[in-house]
Parts: structure tokens; sequence; C-alpha cells
């Protein structure tokens, strides 16, 4: 991609800071088939290419279908594992290189939490353990300190002390997701991922951890990252939001921007697609996107998403479009927008 | 339009080490031919185990307790197995959320979608596959004469989905109860599914039973709606009367709680404090009286159902005040 200068430090007035994180150019392979020697036969680019920056305080949203890479993304963003190419700015210092000692000191400023509080809390470990286990890693506290830290995080997240002695399991998906929330800012982090935090949540209690995340993110001044599969929340909590379509980021842009004057027409696919919580307002049934995600393995030339586009011409099987700006702070990968 | 099926005082528990789980605790509600019902709530709500009890399909540890289930007269409650059988897939069929575990993960697709149209209609073989593709294509699963000899991991969770719907419909049911059909796939193949679903039954004139959390879902795809709650029916109206005028503090409480898309954002959303009740030990009275911010001593007997208007019913002693209220008005 070329057009990377255009993503830079375009916050709106926020103009001149440093991003908090920047991501540029960020590639994410699997190997999915080795052969009998051991030689590498197919590549699954789950992510490819893939540049945004994240101002401090700011929240940026990322959506798009069921194995788009947004998780993948996310992932890499916090080095949960080595990124094939490409660079991980936080604060302008690249972590793409570094190693587990050298990211240390990064690792108790970004941190995360996951979509499913079942499986991502040890079931062997009561509340109190759970939160205390980054102050531990992180020091700074004293073993009576660390009790007296636990219980104002578990109250901080609406829970109350005497839950400290009890186990994942004796909790309902809402709360577990609120313990999540506790260890994740246990250690006094700057950036958190929340990776689909309220998917697996029924729709009242939704509400409620969202608040919660925009409570703390006041408070705290944190920086999110929000992966989400659900459109009108993301739009809620979003400040800007990344639209991503196997493995490439096609649009960016400020949420209401985005959701009022869709430029990509997966974008635009997508918003049709919500269903609308009203009955009298009947969704555009002509706008439904027809065919499903072409597989990922197959790597083809030109647009990705030209299978599935109505407006699909010549030029988009031959050539890849790239993120160009076509409004103050709004980016699209079309031919439609030159 | 006649009545297809009617459910009366429908109860089912599990029963677990830690005691009887009451998971429907009395559930009464009908279909018309050709309905597009819908039953939404939280998890755990009673939903799926109502479903399941209509057929008897009930995991061991579950028991339906009490209540009939009455399709055109005929009670399956109390049907013999045997005679049970040929109801289901027949004049009632079902889908779930993961197509994967209703699909036999070691026979083609063809194979099984050819041996229920056999099972319904006295097809040849050859007459079979013929029909068998000609549904794939209606379902819209691209190439179908290659399609049908793949196996079900060869299909996306979309794919499977088309599958499930093809199979269900192939039998021309009378009814179609679906379980959170769409919740596993994305919002663009949902869209997708719902559109074929709805169709499809219109043209057959099959009703549906559909199950899902999400209200949008339901505003977009069914005429009436049922809201369950704590293994109870806490309202039951037209979409339209439930969605401009809902009458259980519950309802209102869930339709709050959804993020508006005409709203810009950081307008705080309005949740529902507290969690659903534990159904081990359901409470006596109205069981969203933990939650609601405006029970009072009177919600710890449960009210009756009260219609505010024809077709409109709710179980909150709010709707019986307001009812009385405007009855003295009359007089
Ligand atoms: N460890 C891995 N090995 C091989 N492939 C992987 C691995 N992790 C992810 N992938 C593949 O990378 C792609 C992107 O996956 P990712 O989990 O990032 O998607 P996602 O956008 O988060 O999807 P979802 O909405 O389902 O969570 C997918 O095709 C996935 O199958
Ligand atoms: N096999 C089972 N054993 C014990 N309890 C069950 C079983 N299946 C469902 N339940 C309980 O029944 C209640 C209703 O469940 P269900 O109908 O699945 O809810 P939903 O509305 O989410 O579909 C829940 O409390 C659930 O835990
Ligand atoms: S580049 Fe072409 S195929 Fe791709 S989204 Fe734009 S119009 Fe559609
Ligand atoms: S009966 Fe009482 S507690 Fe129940 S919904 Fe009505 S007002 Fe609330
Ligand atoms: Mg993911
Ligand atoms: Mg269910």
């Amino acid at each position: 991609m070329s057009d990377n200068s255009l993503l830079e430090g375009r916050g709106q007035a926020r103009t001149g800071k440093t991003p908090l994180l920047e991501v540029r150019r960020l590639a994410k392979h699997f190997t999915i088939e080795k052969s009998l020697f051991g030689r590498t036969t197919k590549v699954l680019k789950a992510v490819d290419d893939v540049s945004f920056h994240i101002h401090r305080g700011e929240t940026f949203g990322l959506v798009g279908e069921s194995g788009c890479g947004k998780s993948t993304t996310g992932r890499s963003v916090i080095r949960l594992f080595d990124i094939t190419s490409g660079e991980i700015c936080y604060e302008g210092i690249d972590l793409a290189g570094m190693n587990e000692r050298q990211l240390k000191p990064y690792r108790q400023k970004m941190q995360a939490i996951f979509q499913d509080p079942y499986s991502s809390l040890n079931p062997g470990m009561n509340v109190m353990e759970l939160i205390s286990e980054p102050l531990e890693i992180y020091g700074g506290y004293s073993r009576s300190n660390r009790r007296d830290r636990v219980i104002e995080l578990l109250e901080r997240v609406g829970l109350k002390r005497e839950h400290a002695d009890r186990y994942p399991h004796e909790f309902s998906g809402g709360q577990r997701q609120r313990i999540s929330i506790a260890r994740s800012i246990a250690s006094g982090p700057e950036f958190v991922l929340c990776d689909e935090p309220i998917s697996a949540l029924d729709v009242s209690v939704q509400a409620q951890v969202v608040n919660m995340l925009e409570d703390l993110q006041q408070e705290l001044g944190l920086t999110y990252l929000f992966i989400a599969h659900d459109l009108s929340m993301v739009r809620h909590i979003s400040n800007r939001i990344g639209v991503m379509y196997m493995g490439k980021l096609v649009e960016v842009s400020f949420s209401e921007e985005l959701y009022t004057h869709p430029a990509h027409p997966y974008t635009e696919a997508l918003l049709a697609a919500i269903p609308i919580p009203d009955p009298k307002v009947l969704m555009p049934t002509d706008r439904l996107l027809q065919g499903e995600l072409p597989s990922p393995i197959d790597a083809a030339i030109g647009c990705k998403f030209r299978s599935r586009c109505p407006y699909a011409s010549r030029r988009c099987g031959e050539e890849e479009p790239v993120l160009k700006r076509i409004a103050p702070g709004h980016y699209a990968a079309c031919h439609l927008h030159e | 339009m006649t009545e297809l099926l009617s459910v009366d005082q429908l109860r089912t528990s599990f029963f677990t080490r830690d005691g009887e789980v009451q998971a429907v605790r009395g559930v009464s509600f009908s279909i018309k031919e050709g309905e597009l019902i819908g039953i939404v709530g939280e998890s755990g709500s009673g939903k799926s185990v109502t479903a399941k009890s209509l057929l008897r399909l009930i995991p061991p540890s579950g028991q339906i307790v009490g209540g009939q289930s009455k399709l055109r007269g005929v009670d399956l409650l109390s049907l013999p197995e045997e005679k049970l059988r040929k109801v289901r897939g027949h004049q009632v069929a079902m889908i779930f959320q993961d197509p994967m575990t209703s699909l036999n993960p070691v026979l083609t697709v063809g194979a099984q979608l050819t041996e229920v149209l056999r099972r319904h209609q006295k097809l040849s073989r050859r007459h079979a596959r013929q029909e068998a593709i000609e549904w794939l294509r209606q379902v819209g699963i691209p190439s179908p004469e290659i399609r049908i000899d793949q196996y079900p991991h060869e299909f996306s969770g979309g794919m499977r989905q088309r599958v499930m719907i093809a199979m269900a419909l192939s039998c021309k049911p009378d009814l179609l109860v679906a379980d959170e059909p769409t919740t596993a796939l994305d919002v663009t193949i949902q869209a997708q599914i719902l559109a074929l679903l709805t169709n499809l039954c219109k043209t057959t004139g099959t009703s549906v039973l559909l199950i899902t959390h999400d209200l949008g879902v339901v505003a977009q795809v069914c005429s009436r709606v049922i809201v369950m709650y704590g293994g109870l029916i806490m309202e039951e109206g037209t979409v339209e009367d439930i969605f401009s005028a809902p009458q259980h503090p519950y309802t209102k409480g869930l339709l709050r709680s959804i993020p508006r898309m005409r709203e810009g954002r950081r307008e705080r959303l309005v949740p529902i404090e507290g969690s659903p009740p534990n159904l081990l030990n359901p409470p006596s009275g109205c069981p969203f009286m933990e939650r609601c911010p405006q029970a009072s001593s009177e919600c710890l007997i449960l009210p009756p159902y009260v219609e505010s208007k024809p077709g409109h019913r709710s179980l909150c002693w709010l709707t019986v005040a307001r009812k009385s209220e405007r009855q003295e008005g009359l007089q």
C-alpha cells in the first residue's frame, strides 16, 4: 500500500500529537499445510497490509465478517504472537521485533478482554487470585495492599467484596465479564484490546458492560481497540471505525460518517444487513449481499470483494484498490472512489 | 386464519443433582396457519425448552410435567412415540442454531436430503436426487449439481443452515420451529437466510415459530411476538403493539437497552440492572421483581394475564391496575 502517509496522525482536533498506537503495514500469515519435507504449501493471509492509528483516550472499532482478521489484528497489536511483517508503534516505539523481556513493560500497559467469559477465566482460581495475578506479575503491591486493591477493583466493576472468594462458575456471564474487566485494569494499563467483550451476553446485560467500559475509559483515560460483530454497539462506543474484509482494511472513518455515508460497497452492504428493531422500518432487501466469503486461502488478484460486489467492473479484477482519502478522516479502498 | 397449534399450560423441568430446574413454568400460546411468530427473551428464559417440549425432544434429565400441545386438535404430548415420530419432520420440522450438530458428518449432503425426501414422498432414487438438487438451488446454493455430493464439513456455516432449511421445508411441514437459526451467522448471511425463510414459508403456507434473542430479527420477520422471562410469558402481542406500546417493564427494559441506530454516539445506554432469576428456586411472585424498577410488595404474588387490548396481553400488576382504572373510567 502506497498511501500510508494519509493515515498518519489525522485524528479530528488531535492532529499534531503522536497517536498512542500506530500500526503500519501489518501482516500476519498462517501456514496451514506443510509438505512432507516441511516446505510451506499453503499460506493464509489472515491480516494483509493493514495500517491504522489510535489516539490516546480514543476508541477505535473494528468490524467485519467472521474470519476477516479482526482478532488476528488485535492479537498482533498486543503481541500475543510474532507478526509476519509491519510495525506496531506504541508511543512511537516499534514493538514488532521485541522479545518477551523487552515487551514486559508494554505488557503492563496493554491488556485485553476477550469474548468468552467462560473460557477466558481459569476455573481453578477464585476471584481474589484471578485479579491479584496481574498485580503480582507487574509488582508494586505488598500482599496486604494487594487484597485491598482487589476489593477496590471489585467494587469498581460493580461486584461485592464477598465475591472475592468465589470461583468463576458461580457467576453469570455478565458478572464474569466484570471479573475479566477488573483483571484487565488491575495492572493500570493505558490500552485495552476488547475482542467481542459483549457478544456472549444478553442485550440487557450488554448495556451494563458497555456503560462500565465507557465509565472506566473516562476515569482512567483508557484507549480501546474494540472488536465486535454487533454493528450498532460498535457505532455507539467508537470514535472511529475500521471495516475489514478478508484480511484488508477496506474503509476507515469517524463513526457517524461511516454509518451515514458509507463509501465502500462492502460497508454499505454490511449496514444494510443490520435487522432494524422497528417493525415500521423495513430493511432494504435489494441491497442484500449475495453469496458468501470466498476461501481466504485462494489468493486472487484484484479487489477481494469483487465476487460479491454489485458494482464490480473489469478493473476490479485486475488491480487491487488501495486505501485512499476520500474526505477528511475518511478512507476507502475501492475503485469507485478515485 | 384457523388455529394450527395450541399450547396450554406447558411445564417442563430438569431433575438435576441440585434439584428441580423449572425451565418452563406454565406457558400457553397458539399459532395460526401461515403465521410467523417469534419468541424473544434472554438466555435461560426457557425459549429452547419450550420449543423442544412441543415435539418431546427434551434430553433424558428433563420431563414435561404438565400441559398440552395440540396440533390440529391432536395432543402431541400424549401421542404414542411412533405416531409422534411421523409428526416430526412431516407436519412439524425443526432447525437449530448449530446446523453441524444436526447434519450427519459422514454422509454427503445429497444422501441426507434424498433420504428425507424419500421418507416423505414415495420417490425413486433418481427422482429424489433431482428433487434434492432443485431444493439446494431453491435455498441459494451455487452449483447444486456439484455441491450435492459434498460432505457437511465442506460447506460454510451459512450453507449448512441453508441445507437444514431445505431438509426442513422439503417435507412441506405445517409448522417450522426454528431455534436461533441465524445466531451463529454473520449479519450479511443472516439477512439472506431470513429473507429465504420468510419467502419460502409464504409460498408454502408453512407457519413458523422463530426463537431469537435479537429484537431486530423479530421486528423484521415476525407478525406476532412472545416475550419470555424466567420460564413464563411476560407479554404477547403483534410486533407493532410490542414495539410501539410495550406494557411490561421487562419488554420496555429490553427495548431501551438496544442502542438505536438513529441516536448519536455517547448517549448513555439504559441497561436492565441485575441478572435473570435462578430457575432452581424460582420466585413464586413476578420473576422480574428483583430487577424491576416499578416493583412493589404486591409483586410477591404472581399477577394474572390481562389484555390491554385484544390480542395484547401481559403479566404484570401494573397492567392489572391500568385495566381496572380504565374500567372504572367507563362506568
Ligand atoms: N492459529 C491460526 N492458524 C491458522 N489460521 C488461523 C489461525 N488464527 C486465525 N486463523 C485464520 O485467520 C483468519 C482470520 O481469523 P480471525 O480470528 O482474526 O478472524 P476474526 O475476524 O476475529 O473472526 P471472528 O469474527 O469469527 O472472531 C481466519 O481465516 C482464521 O481461520
Ligand atoms: N439439559 C438440561 N439440564 C438441566 N437444565 C437445563 C437443560 N436444558 C436447559 N436447562 C435449563 O432450563 C432453563 C431454560 O433453558 P433454555 O430453554 O435453553 O433457555 P433459552 O431461553 O436460552 O433457550 C435454563 O435455566 C437452563 O439452564
Ligand atoms: S474495487 Fe470494484 S469490486 Fe472492489 S468494492 Fe470497489 S467497485 Fe466493488
Ligand atoms: S408485576 Fe411488579 S415486579 Fe413484575 S413487572 Fe410488574 S411491576 Fe414489575
Ligand atoms: Mg475474532
Ligand atoms: Mg436457547
